[in-house]
């Protein structure tokens, strides 16, 4: 028989509380590399449209790879532990993400080709660039800031 | 026991988990419960044992169902992350559902 006092019984309702609070710190590497993660994103999508016929795309491309690869080690190596749904939270905000980015790419593609056949200039106008840049990073920011704070387990 | 005809459920100490009540386990499944996935070290500092102590108590939880353990690499260094399976949560809500009647009084 499991015999326990109240205030046994207390002390480690208390131990299994503070078990909790205590995975902060991976909360906000986790959160802050996710947000990360869509900002680079999101400006690679409008730099690299911004970019386009001007060389900078292999250079822009290679930085992007680089940024995410090291990114990447910063959030493994900084971290010891996947809080609780901060896993599922962080993979929404980039499927999110990456569904935006691609919906760009084919958006900006069409519009490039349909202004060719009419005969217009192609460039594409930078504010529309930087608002589907920000519209991509939305998704795995909100992720990130969800992760930071915390769900109740 | 019943009383008059009508069935009593027992006290709530009756309702703790055998395996989640060793301080030990407790601490363990505690800090797992706070989390999707730990690396072995991570619940070692936080509970305070050696290696082969939290080997001992993760080869219980494991041999129970509650825990379950993934072996892998970080670079090249070999990592273990330890994590809760759905009944070793299941238990470990029921076993803090016991303990909060039995802290209430």
């Amino acid at each position: 028989m499991n015999d326990i006092t109240p205030q046994e019984a207390r002390a480690r309702l208390a131990h299994a509380e503070a078990a909790t609070e205590r995975r902060t710190g991976d909360r906000r590497v986790h959160g802050r590399a996710t947000a990360a993660f869509g900002l680079i994103m999101g400006a690679y999508l409008t730099l690299s449209r911004l970019g386009e016929g001007t060389g900078w795309q292999t250079p822009l491309l290679a930085a992007y790879a680089g940024l995410l690869v090291l990114l990447t080690l910063w959030q493994t190596r900084a971290t010891r532990s996947w809080p609780r749904r901060a896993r599922t939270i962080c993979y929404s905000g980039l499927a999110g993400s990456f569904l935006l980015f691609m919906a760009g790419v084919m958006t900006f593609n069409y519009r490039e080709h349909q202004r060719e056949l009419a005969g217009l200039a192609t460039a594409e106008e930078p504010g529309l660039l930087v608002l589907a840049g920000v519209l991509v990073a939305v998704p795995m920011v909100l992720a990130g800031l969800v992760v930071q704070r915390g769900t109740r387990a | 026991m019943s009383t008059g005809g009508t069935t009593r459920p027992g006290h709530a100490r009756h309702r703790l988990d055998d395996v989640i009540h060793a301080p030990v386990r407790f601490s363990i499944v505690a800090t797992l419960a706070a989390v999707d996935e730990a690396e072995f070290a991570l619940v070692r500092d936080e509970v305070e044992v050696s290696d082969s102590v939290l080997s001992k108590q993760v080869s219980t939880l494991e041999q129970a169902g509650y825990v379950r353990v993934r072996k892998g690499y970080v670079g090249k260094r070999p990592r273990t992350w330890l994590s809760l399976t759905r009944p070793g949560r299941a238990a470990y809500e029921s076993h803090l559902a016991a303990l909060r009647e039995i802290a209430g009084g």
